[in-house]
């Protein structure tokens, strides 16, 4: 490949305890969102992990026609996440944001050092933590089978059924919700720092309930085993709900700090 | 990875654990399932300018086949796939971008209606006629 015909993509920022020891045999197999091999540019003691790309995927237009493209976008993003995930557990990490891409490893190298400070205070954030995600999904109650004898076979017959069926359906969302709110607090006790996020489509998620709750705790890495548990145990707890438990990510949610989003002092989901 | 502190069983990558009352830890293969990886690539993680721009025009086609994948943009809304209208860069240059629109339109407007006057035809060609005459018939009284 020729200087001309790769660009360099940037998964993210590390700083190794031991920069000089990096990178370990561990990363040795690792590859890239184009399958070339992982490699890290160095900048003082920040590192920028990078890996060569075909400029013909990763140009402008290119990436224009990928992100249309939800098998390109997958394949990228599973691939970037695998990278970031590899990074996270050798290493304090801030992930950058999918398709952060260069000419080459002198402009990787200038824009770290623009914003070193910046990374630095990211990187001390997160520093001895990962991130774990806990959502809670409804357990939609068993429907009764409709009853076409009981009623009359009326319009308002069959208009009471459905009525009787969406305040099922919404009790079932309050109950998940007050499990979450009791959830968040007990969870964040154990954590440094939290971000709600968005609730997600079930046709994403592929989960059967509806989405009520959704947040990333910043955990010490040490406690982890202890978070997860009592998760679980909530969980078990909890009728009516489902708990479901995310993780290690890297921190992704937590690279940028203070949180770019003010007012979201509560899970979004109990006032929607 | 031997000393990398992890809990034990949290080396495969991130995993999804099922802890509802079924209690079926439920590993989805390579790892999370696409919702949770997507909404950390593309919605967090720091934003640094590359030198390959991918700009809110990108943006918004993967957002048009993220809607085509939730079948219509309430639904998405209502899932909460709607991290474009949250994110302070994009809506930024959302704002900027309709802005720049308006001052085009506005000039284009203004051409127009100058091109109008100039010619002398829709508002110029009657009124002030009108206006000639009734003042006429004033200072005939």
């Amino acid at each position: 490949m020729t200087a001309e015909s790769t660009l360099l993509y940037c998964y993210a920022i590390a700083r190794p305890p031991d920069a000089d020891a990096f990178p370990p045999v561990e990363l040795a197999d690792l590859r890239g969102v184009s399958g070339s091999e992982v490699d890290l540019v160095r900048c003082g003691d920040l590192l920028a992990v990078v890996s060569p790309v075909p400029a013909e995927q990763f140009n402008e237009s290119a990436l224009y026609q990928g992100l249309e493209d939800i098998t390109w976008l997958e394949e990228v993003a599973r691939a970037h996440n695998a990278v970031v995930d590899a990074l996270a557990r050798l290493s304090v990490v801030v992930p950058l944001r999918l398709a952060t891409v260069y000419l080459d490893d002198h402009r990787v190298r200038a824009v770290v050092r623009e914003r070193q400070e910046e990374f630095s205070a990211a990187l001390d954030h997160v520093a001895g933590h990962l991130e774990w995600g806990l959502k809670v999904h409804t357990e939609p109650a068993p429907r009764p089978a409709r009853q076409r004898d009981s009623g009359d076979g009326s319009g308002r017959s069959y208009l009471r059924q459905r009525l009787a069926e969406r305040r099922t359906d919404e009790g079932v969302r309050q109950r998940a919700l007050t499990i979450a709110t009791e959830l968040d607090e007990v969870a964040s006790a154990r954590a440094r720092d939290r971000r709600y996020h968005r609730p997600q489509s079930a046709a994403l998620s592929n989960s059967r309930g509806e989405n009520v709750f959704n947040a990333s705790y910043l955990v010490p890495i040490n406690a982890a085993d202890e978070f997860i548990d009592l998760a679980h145990r909530f969980a078990s707890n909890a009728e009516n709900a489902q708990v479901e438990v995310t993780g290690p990510w890297a921190p992704y949610s937590f690279a940028l700090d203070p949180p770019p989003r003010a007012g979201q002092a509560q899970p979004e989901a109990v006032h929607e | 990875m031997t000393d990398s502190g992890l809990p034990t069983g949290a080396v495969q990558g991130p995993v999804t654990q099922s802890a509802g009352p079924a209690r079926a830890p439920q590993t989805t293969g390579s790892g999370a399932n696409l919702a949770d990886i997507l909404e950390r690539v593309l919605d967090k993680g720091i934003v640094i300018a590359g030198d390959i721009k991918v700009n809110l025009l990108d943006i918004e086609l993967l957002t048009i086949k993220l809607r085509l994948l939730v079948a219509s943009v309430d639904k998405a809304k209502e899932m909460g796939i709607d991290w474009w209208e949250h994110d302070p860069s994009l809506s930024a240059s959302g704002t900027s971008k309709l802005s720049a629109e308006n001052e085009r339109l506005r000039e284009r407007v203004a051409e127009l209606e100058s091109e109008k006057d100039s010619t002398g035809l829709p508002r110029s060609a009657h009124e002030p006629a009108q206006v000639a005459e009734r003042s006429a018939n004033l200072e005939e009284r």
